[in-house]
């Protein structure tokens, strides 16, 4: 994992731009920054102009674990591809396992709704799959203790994406991000994918091979496990590489009269 | 290309050869590009960030061929080679801006000079597939 603002990455980084290249960002963490209280989440002023300024210019995706109904409130910019539920929605739906997504949550969600919680435990339905925050709670290790303890007695079993203080829980067998981002790589036509993200739920993406076309992972925060090839320092950069982007896409006429880069 | 009655297919082969290095040479004077160059840039610019390796494959030659070839784009500025963020003994290899310029201007003028090759279509896929065959 090498820093994406050092002058050699900035060349891989400009060099995607000379092709059919798709770039798909993560929302929680990567285009909005963490908030305390998930609902509070929102895309910056300055981070949806930017967006659409780049959406304008290349096909831009935003690939999440919110549903697409909760991400489309919270921001007025739409995306030429929304894909939610960790790659449950939007990507390549089939309404069967749609279906059996949204009954297995709803078996989980009255299992989970027997437990006593200490306060600050919130439970989140999002419809085919449940994320269990526990930001709020006082006591985070005695909360994930007891988070864990219920997620094993679930029937049937969850597949398990620990976030950053959430725990996200998806049907076994259900697309992940990863899926939802090679089926988006055939929707859209393009041959590589710029993505980024910051959580272990985006490592489904990171860690997919290198097959006919070309993944360039970014993270956002540096992790020794992960397995993005890039990374920038924090969320907060997320408007500097916009306009990165946005710099190597503009016609070369305009790049000689505006000069010097971002 | 002059065709006579009679001529044995191998008249034909080195006429071919004639017009390519000839070809080569304009490329060469006027584009400061070969065409073995153009290719490899053509081929690279969908090909970020690849392996050498990869690289050979896509066009199709040993990778100790392309080596000499990378080295020269390489020293023109047209490329430029870094470590694979992802496993620092290798290296990735990518087209840089002035590549690109580079490139499609040299596209635009090799279109034009190749645009009677076009008429031999056929003919050409048959002599390509009768070479492989040889060789």
């Amino acid at each position: 994992m090498i820093p994406l603002f050092s002058k050699e990455s900035l060349r891989v980084l400009e060099s995607l731009s000379f092709t059919d290249t798709l770039y798909a960002f993560d929302f929680d963490g990567t285009l909005a920054k963490i908030v305390c209280v998930p609902t509070d989440a929102r895309l910056s002023k300055v981070t949806e102009k930017l967006l659409r300024q780049l959406a304008a210019r290349v096909p831009v995706a935003i690939v999440s674990g919110r549903s697409i109904q909760d991400l489309k409130s919270r921001m007025e910019f739409k995306p030429q591809y929304l894909v939610g539920n960790h790659g449950l929605e939007g990507s390549n739906p089939d309404r069967d396992s749609m279906d059996s997504a949204e009954r297995t949550c709803q078996k989980w969600i009255r299992a989970l709704s027997q437990f006593n919680w200490p306060s600050g435990v919130d439970i989140e339905d999002k419809r085919y799959s449940l994320a269990l925050h526990y930001r709020r709670a006082r006591s985070r290790a005695l909360a994930r203790r007891q988070l864990t303890a219920a997620i094993d007695k679930l029937q049937p079993s969850p597949r398990m994406l620990p976030g950053k203080l959430v725990y996200n829980l998806l049907p076994i067998g259900a697309p992940h991000k990863g899926a939802a981002i090679l089926d988006l790589v055939k929707k859209s036509g393009m041959k590589h994918v710029l993505y980024i993200g910051d959580d272990d739920t985006d490592e489904d993406v990171f860690s997919l091979p290198a097959g006919s076309g070309q993944i360039v992972s970014v993270r956002v925060g540096k992790k020794k496990s992960s397995r993005a090839a890039y990374f920038i320092p924090r969320q907060a950069e997320i408007n500097r590489l916009l306009r990165y982007l946005i710099f190597f896409h503009m016609s070369p006429q305009v790049e000689r009269i505006v000069g010097a880069r971002p | 290309m002059r065709k006579v009655q009679g001529e044995p297919p191998i008249y034909s082969l080195f006429q071919i050869g004639k017009q390519i290095h000839s070809m080569n040479r304009r490329s060469e004077s006027q584009l400061g590009l070969s065409l073995v160059q153009w290719y490899l840039l053509s081929r690279l610019v969908h090909m970020p960030a690849s392996s050498p390796l990869a690289l050979a494959a896509a066009v199709n030659v040993h990778p100790s061929t392309l080596t000499q070839t990378m080295k020269r784009l390489e020293k023109k500025r047209l490329i430029f080679v870094s470590s694979d963020p992802k496993d620092s003994r290798k290296k990735v290899v990518s087209i840089t801006r002035a590549g690109k310029d580079t490139l499609d201007l040299a596209t635009a003028k090799i279109d034009e000079w190749s645009s009677h090759l076009s008429l031999l279509g056929n003919d050409l896929e048959r002599l390509r597939k009768c070479l492989s065959a040889q060789i």
